[in-house]
């Protein structure tokens, strides 16, 4: 099978602030449709990493490749590929979410007679359309950041990048960003949030890259497997809870399954690669006879495979892990 | 509509807005008939005021936040991403929000002009003068406009967010400049500041002739015509200032061409002088847009160091896309040095043939020392305070230099620190062009040090 299409190209890439070096030979591959979290303690280098692939800030070396238009050579193809939504950003206050919606619309490209059904549908994505006439100055912090993001999104951008864009909002606000994020990666879009806060990124993201004192930490782009959704990504391991079942572990090794864990009638067990694993793994109990009760994948957690990048390297500051 | 016009009228002409101005005008008008008694004068008189501070006040100032407003409210990177071509942006950006401030100007200078042209004994000096005070206005709006551009440049360069303090202060600044040069004798015609000072709107009156290139005209249709001119080069510039906000790249040309306008502009008022004048005020005029260039570009390590490879590569087009503007006036202050050196006559004896010949070089062997001295401020480890530095350094240089130098060793020591022209018996310009010349090496030296090796940390 071919490598899917990178969406993101970053190689070697280097800035630097007047006095201080901010990213150190930085380079990846976010493949498109994926949902990258970007991870790393504050200070790291993550929003300075945005804004160069944004095409807003020059790199001191190295290069970018948006949908396959480098940033330099053509910033403004890249601008109009890409959404970006900084994490201190502004809104027009004295100007509806209407008109706000209907310029970013027209500014982005949006043909005039288009931009009012865009601005209407940007507004149903992240439900404002009942406040449609309202002043942007009017509006909650959680609403100000959906009609930020309804901005971003309204010209229906090929990579979205969004920086800590759940900042601020309450849980009801950040379960209905989670459900914007997968709709907009069911569509193919293909989106860089990044976050200190690892919870609010489990939910939807399907990889992870950690930036560390502006460098990548680890092995770079790894899956981050999604906890509730449940659609991003193949479980790695299955936990199994058995009936009455004597000499379980041998049982279990003369089926060739690996056990990784067994505690009681317990067991958590290693899966092969593959998208059927995991119905190979159940019909491989149930045909040797064995009383399975319950059968759960266990995806790994955005945080776990934050920790296990973190081990690989000197130790990191804490994060917040709480939402 | 042009979405950032139509967006800046939604802002700054709202209805609301619009009727407190009718309101507010209505006010001022009635006023005034009613306290003069119905004059006419007093009314054209409050127009003219009105026009004054809205058109060149207001406008400026509206202009400037125009992008300065849009930094402070953090809305400005979003623009930077929006698919509008750069010359939109920047129409829409000086229509809109100058909108409600030309539409008060607009009534106080219908108001003027309806009296001036129905009083006038030359009616064409009347149209002339109304062309004058709205390119003058137009000039003022596009340079504010393109000096927020500038500012928000080198603040994002020296990693600071723009402030617009410095806008109206420099406007200001450069309106006195030019209004103190002309009535100072040394400065007045020999460097055609008495041009540039022209541009200042007179009101009424035919202002006397000035003679350009060869032409004699009248002062305020001259005035009319370069305000003109100079609001069409500001407009210019604020679009491609806009262009390098975008993220697009500029071609040298159209700065070089402005130099070559402007030095040509300058050396038009001592046309009838002599060719040796007129290459001295070209030069002059280069060297003016030279500091300005140095002032008002970035203090972009990355560029420099770009520029630097790709001339040591012999890379052409790499380095037609780094060069930075500053060298465009330095190689025309050059070939005006070159000039001067060829067609030198000398002034007041044969026997100052060659100081005159290295008169030229000398000012620019300094030129290329303040660049240096303006470099390695800016550079320092504190860009935002590398303007003021840059200052001091070269006040220090040129006055307590200058005056160390000639009290301990004459006018040669004083030529060491300052660009002299000896006279007879004495032969002062051989040792400015070696001082300016060691004093450049000296100081690029260490201006390149800093350009080099910034203050990274690991």
């Amino acid at each position: 099978m071919s490598e899917p299409t990178p969406m993101i190209e970053v190689d070697d890439l280097v800035y630097d602030y007047p006095s201080a070096r901010a990213l150190h030979g930085v380079g990846f591959r976010i493949r498109q449709g994926a949902v990258l979290a970007l991870v790393g303690p504050n200070g790291a280098g993550k929003s300075t990493l945005m804004r160069c692939i944004a095409a807003l800030d020059r790199p001191t070396g190295g290069r970018i490749t948006v949908a396959g238009l480098d940033t330099e050579a053509e910033p403004r193809g890249v601008h109009a590929a890409l959404g970006y939504l900084p994490d201190f950003f502004g809104l027009y206050d004295e100007l509806s979410v209407r008109r706000s919606l209907i310029y970013a619309a027209r500014s982005r490209g949006v043909p005039a007679g288009d931009a009012d059904a865009a601005a209407l549908r940007a507004a149903e994505r992240v439900a404002l359309t009942d406040r449609l006439e309202t002043r942007a100055g009017e509006l909650s912090r959680g609403l100000r950041q959906r009609l930020a993001i309804a901005q971003t999104i309204v010209h229906e951008p090929r990579v979205l990048l969004l920086d800590e864009p759940a900042a601020g909002l309450d849980p009801e606000a950040r379960r209905s960003l989670s459900d914007l994020m997968r709709s907009l990666a069911a569509g193919g879009m293909t989106i860089l949030v990044s976050s200190h806060i690892l919870a609010e990124l489990e939910d939807y993201c399907t990889e992870m890259l950690m930036i560390r004192d502006g460098r990548v930490a680890g092995e770079g782009v790894v899956s981050a497997g999604s906890g509730s959704s449940g659609s991003a990504h193949a479980a790695e391991r299955v936990r199994v809870v058995f009936g009455e079942t004597a000499d379980l572990a041998a049982r279990l090794e003369a089926l060739g399954l690996k056990v990784e864990q067994l505690s009681g009638h317990e067991a958590v067990l290693a899966l092969d690669p593959g998208p059927d694993a995991e119905a190979r793994t159940l019909t491989a109990l149930v045909g040797a006879g064995l009383a399975v009760k319950s059968f759960a994948p266990v995806r790994a957690s955005l945080e776990q495979a934050y920790l296990e990048e973190a081990r690989r390297g000197p130790p990191l500051p804490p994060m917040e892990t709480q939402a | 509509m042009n979405p950032e016009l139509q967006r800046n009228l939604w802002l700054e002409a709202s209805s609301r807005r619009i009727v407190w101005a009718v309101v507010v005008q209505a006010v001022i008008y009635g006023a005034t008939l009613a306290i003069t008694n119905q004059s006419t004068d007093a009314l054209a008189a409050v127009g003219v005021i009105v026009f004054g501070v809205a058109a060149l006040i207001w406008g400026p100032r509206a202009a400037g936040r125009a992008i300065g407003g849009e930094v402070a409210m953090r809305t400005w990177d979003f623009q930077r991403l929006s698919a509008l071509k750069p010359w939109t942006m920047t129409w829409g950006k000086l229509a809109g929000a100058t909108s409600l401030s030309w539409l008060v100007a607009g009534v106080g200078l219908a108001i003027a002009f309806a009296e001036m042209f129905v009083k006038s004994r030359d009616p064409g000096q009347a149209v002339a003068w109304l062309v004058l005070i709205v390119a003058f206005a137009v000039l003022m709006q596009a340079g504010a406009m393109a000096l927020a551009l500038v500012g928000v440049r080198r603040a994002r360069a020296e990693g600071r967010l723009a402030t617009l303090r410095l806008t109206p202060g420099t406007l200001v600044g450069v309106m006195v400049v030019m209004w103190a040069l002309q009535h100072v004798a040394p400065f007045g015609r020999p460097i055609g500041v008495v041009g540039l000072g022209s541009l200042l709107p007179g009101f009424g009156g035919d202002g006397g002739r000035i003679e350009w290139w060869g032409l004699v005209l009248g002062k305020t249709w001259f005035a009319a015509l370069s305000a003109s001119v100079f609001a069409g080069w500001a407009v210019l510039a604020s679009w491609r200032l806009m262009r390098l906000e975008l993220q697009m790249r500029n071609s040298p040309w159209t700065w070089g061409c402005f130099v070559v306008f402007a030095a040509l502009y300058g050396a038009g008022f001592v046309f009838s002088t002599g060719l040796s004048e007129m290459f001295a005020v070209a030069g002059a005029v280069s060297a003016a847009c030279a500091y300005a260039a140095a002032f008002a570009e970035p203090a972009d390590r990355v560029g420099i160091r770009l520029f630097v490879d790709a001339l040591v590569r012999m890379d052409i087009r790499r380095i037609w896309a780094e060069l930075p503007p500053v060298i465009g006036p330095v190689k025309m202050a050059a070939f005006c040095a070159v000039g001067l050196a060829v067609v030198a006559t000398p002034p007041l004896a044969p026997a100052l043939q060659t100081e005159w010949r290295l008169m030229g070089f000398a000012a620019l062997a300094f030129l290329l020392r303040d660049l240096g001295v303006i470099a390695y401020f800016r550079f320092g480890p504190r860009p935002g305070r590398g303007d003021l530095g840059a200052v001091l350094g070269l006040f220090l240089l040129y006055f307590a230099g200058g005056l160390a130098g000639k009290s301990l060793l004459g006018a040669e020591g004083g030529a060491i620190f300052m660009p002299t022209f000896g006279s007879l018996g004495s032969s002062l310009a051989p040792v400015s062009l070696a001082s300016g010349l060691v004093q450049a090496a000296a100081v690029w030296f260490l201006a390149w040090s800093r350009i080099r090796k910034p203050e990274v940390s690991a």
